[in-house]
């Protein structure tokens, strides 16, 4: 009688993966035999291998409704599973909306990486007037606006941002980024935390809360 | 699926009413409840006849102030089950009609912090002796933001939560900084034309019937009068022979004509005790560059200088003003706004916005409508129930229901209620309903909307204003309503909308007069100059669809002219 393997399938498909670094036909394999909750369930709950899988399987096949799995992958207490969810979730960002919307929402990522942060509030202002709910396009209005100076109307759009995905540490490293060009280094600094709390894997945002908190201790 | 039809009525008890094959609903009433009601039986498999005296959405689903909300102003008068059914249908119509029912970001500016909290702790608990219970003074930011808190408990989380903000903040409506220090923000959703949102839903019925072997007939301008358990439908006096139906026999008869309810039931006649207590309600439109740049696209909801909410939204391509509440005891096709209301509004407006200096000639038309509240001996309209109800006539020969209050938020819950309690009545099983049913016109559209619509300009030899208006009145139906045969790229006069358009319509959507076209199938009011050449081809058209005789064409334009003056003060240019 052969032994039955307790191991998942997806485990097999993820070696083979980091053997070859075929991503898509990793992302076939595991769309053709898991379902999306099956993998938010093995991303949560499975073991070592099976959880860095799952959660690099989400951020190839899902969109923002597995954004809380991912989101809590973020502390996951494998490194691995963390920094795959890292990648994943920020990904996950952006799949959201009706096909209209989700093309406005990556115009408004590509303008703001290129520099063009006019046109990407525009394109931004568009898109919350018809589909206010979608955290990524506050998101990256705030990024425009920080990047043009309008630190104010940032933390504001951080908020929002921050309101309607709770898992949003982009933003809350954003608004601490605004607080400390306004000189308000408490709020800065707990941004900062907030946004460590959210993803401990913030390498920038950790180095900025240790130079925060010993600035503040030595004034007082 | 289920039992079939002939093993669930011979399990019966003999009191329900037998409901054959061949039997049909009569509802009375083409507003957005009745044909909402005929939607939601014809899912059931009951076949449905609409009847109006008038046009499609002749009454007060014109007349709205197009939002679809959570009824934040509700919260104060304690009615929290209808705030929690309202703003579940908004965020569902946010998900089933999104080409018509669309987000709006509100703001509420506030001048103080204290302002009106006593009055309303009164009010919500229904207590008419308390002080300040009648309203009057300037709701401040913490009653402000206290309703808004209540409102974002229910709200779940399809909309983002309120904010406060300092008056003048990015994006927010540039409301007059002397009075108003902070504005608390909030999310609602708008339908801009309720017709057209009307019409797609008769244009579902018409689908559905076919889909489900039903028989659905709208007939307007039909009159019903009821002999015993036969019903009598004939055409109004003066209007081109329809289709006469003689005497019928309903299964059922729904009255949901609203604020004509009793008057519908003394010409039934059925004897009743008096339902309506109509209130009626009128909004200004203006065309105003610096008003709408003021706005900034959004909308406010602010106080009259009596206390009284008024609303001032964007709507197309004008700001809609809305609304004053008095009673009405009067024939509500009489209702038109007075002098005295558009001041009110006007003064509401420069109270606001004293930049834009609002007058009088700003006002490109107007609307009024009558409310279908339940009747109630309260001297303040506000205070009266906006919860719908249905009340069933036990002396009628047939089972007959007439339908009280609603708004458009809820028409389609109400709808739901309504019809479960027909088919029960009618011993039919409730086996579907429209909860997560889209509109014709609202598919998921293709990912790029305007290559979309230039496409759609380039193969018709239209513009693009022309495609994306044609768009905004039909959603994503626009394409096969613009691919029909027809051999003209021609548009309307001044009004940039393809005459093509306008003949579908025709053909399409029941449209009986001149009016009904102008008014109700192309929203021809919300353009800013509507000439006369305008209503000419229109004219034209009708004559050419057999719907009008070509000797009476002339008479017809100006008749309209008249109406459009009288009725909305709108000019019609030579």
């Amino acid at each position: 009688m052969a032994k039955l393997s307790r191991t998942p399938r997806i485990n097999d498909f993820y070696e083979q993966y980091l053997r070859g670094q075929d991503q898509s036909a990793f992302a076939r394999q595991v769309a053709d035999q898991y379902a999306i909750p099956t993998l938010e369930r093995l991303a949560s709950s499975g073991e070592r291998m099976s959880r860095r899988a799952a959660v690099f399987a989400l951020g190839l096949l899902a969109d923002y409704e597995s954004n809380g799995v991912v989101g809590r992958a973020l502390n996951d207490n494998d490194r691995g599973v963390r920094t795959l969810a890292d990648h994943a979730i920020r990904a996950l960002w952006l799949r959201t909306g009706s096909p209209a919307e989700r093309k406005k929402l990556g115009q408004s990522v590509k303008l703001n990486s290129a520099q063009r942060h006019q046109e990407a509030i525009h394109i931004a202002n568009d898109l919350i007037d018809r589909a206010p709910w979608l955290a990524e396009t506050w998101n990256q209005r705030a990024v425009a606006f920080y990047s043009t100076g309008r630190y104010h109307e940032s933390i504001n759009d951080c908020v929002q941002a921050m309101e309607l995905n709770p898992y949003h540490f982009g933003a809350a490293a954003g608004m601490g980024q605004c607080y400390l060009q306004l000189g308000d280094r408490p709020a800065a600094l707990e941004s900062f935390r907030r946004a460590l709390r959210l993803n401990p894997g913030l390498e920038g945002v950790r180095a900025q809360v240790v130079y925060l908190q010993r600035t503040l201790k030595e004034q007082q | 699926m289920g039992l079939p039809r002939s093993a669930i009525e011979a399990s019966l008890p003999s009191s329900v009413v037998r409901f054959a094959s061949s039997d049909f609903v009569l509802i009375l009433g083409a507003g957005i409840n009745g044909v909402a009601i005929a939607r939601e039986l014809l899912l059931n498999r009951v076949s449905v006849r609409l009847v109006d005296s008038a046009d499609i959405c002749f009454g007060a689903s014109a007349y709205s102030s197009r939002l679809i909300h959570g009824g934040l102003r509700y919260l104060e008068y304690g009615e929290l089950d209808l705030v929690r059914e309202s703003v579940q249908e908004r965020d569902r119509l946010l998900r089933m009609a999104p080409e018509f029912v669309r987000p709006l970001e509100l703001f509420i500016p506030t001048s103080n912090l204290t302002g009106g909290m006593i009055g309303a702790m009164g009010r919500f608990f229904g207590w008419t002796w308390w002080p300040g219970v009648r309203g009057g003074r300037r709701r401040g930011q913490w009653l402000v933001r206290l309703g808004l808190e209540m409102y974002d408990l229910y709200a779940g989380d399809q909309l983002p939560r309120h904010r406060a903000m300092k008056a003048g903040a990015y994006n927010s409506p540039a409301v007059n900084p002397r009075i108003f220090k902070s504005v608390c923000r909030y999310f609602d959703a708008q339908l801009v034309y309720p017709e057209r949102f009307v019409l797609a839903m008769l244009h579902d019925c018409r689908r559905i019937a076919e889909d489900q072997g039903c028989e659905f007939e709208v007939m307007t301008y039909h009159a019903a009068r009821l002999d015993g358990k036969t019903v009598t439908l004939s055409r109004n006096a003066g209007y081109p022979p329809g289709a006469d139906r003689g005497a019928v026999q309903p299964a059922a008869i729904i009255n949901a004509t609203g604020a004509w309810i009793d008057q519908t039931l003394s010409r039934l006649p059925q004897p009743s005790k008096r339902l309506i207590g109509g209130a009626k309600g009128s909004h200004i439109f203006l065309f105003h560059a610096r008003l709408r740049e003021l706005l900034h696209g959004k909308g406010v909801y602010a106080e009259a200088d009596d206390g009284r909410p008024i609303f001032i939204t964007p709507l197309g391509d004008c700001v809609l003003v809305g609304t004053t509440d008095e009673p009405f005891e009067a024939a509500p096709e009489t209702a038109v706004a007075s002098e005295q209301e558009i001041d009110y509004l006007l003064r509401a407006v420069n109270l606001v916005f004293p930049q834009a200096a609002i007058t009088r000639r700003d006002v490109n038309f107007h609307g009024c409508g009558v409310r279908p509240l339940p009747f109630a001996d309260s001297d303040s309209t506000a205070a009266i129930t906006r919860r719908h109800s249905l009340h069933r006539h036990q002396d009628a020969p047939l089972p007959l229901w007439s339908v009280i209050g609603g708004k458009l938020t809820t028409c389609r819950s109400l709808a739901e209620e309504t019809s479960i309690k027909v088919l029960e009545t009618l011993g039919l099983p409730h086996v579907a309903t429209s909860r997560e049913r889209r509109l014709p016109g609202n598919d998921s559209q293709p990912a790029n909307l305007s290559v979309d619509w230039a496409r759609l300009a380039a193969i018709h030899g239209l513009s693009h204003e022309s495609v994306s208006h044609v768009w905004s009145l039909v959603g994503t139906l626009a394409p096969a309503v613009l691919a029909e045969n027809f051999d003209t790229s021609a548009l309307l006069p001044e009004v940039h909308l393809p005459e093509r358009f306008a003949r579908w319509s025709v053909r399409n959507e029941w449209v009986t007069t001149l009016d009904d076209l102008v008014e109700r199938r192309l929203m021809l009011l919300y353009h800013q100059r509507l000439p006369t050449a305008c209503l000419r081809r229109l004219a034209e058209i009708l004559v050419a669809e057999g719907k009008l005789a070509a000797a009476d064409a002339e008479a017809a334009v100006s008749r309209t002219q008249n109406r459009l003056k009288s009725h909305y003060g709108k000019k019609v240019d030579e």
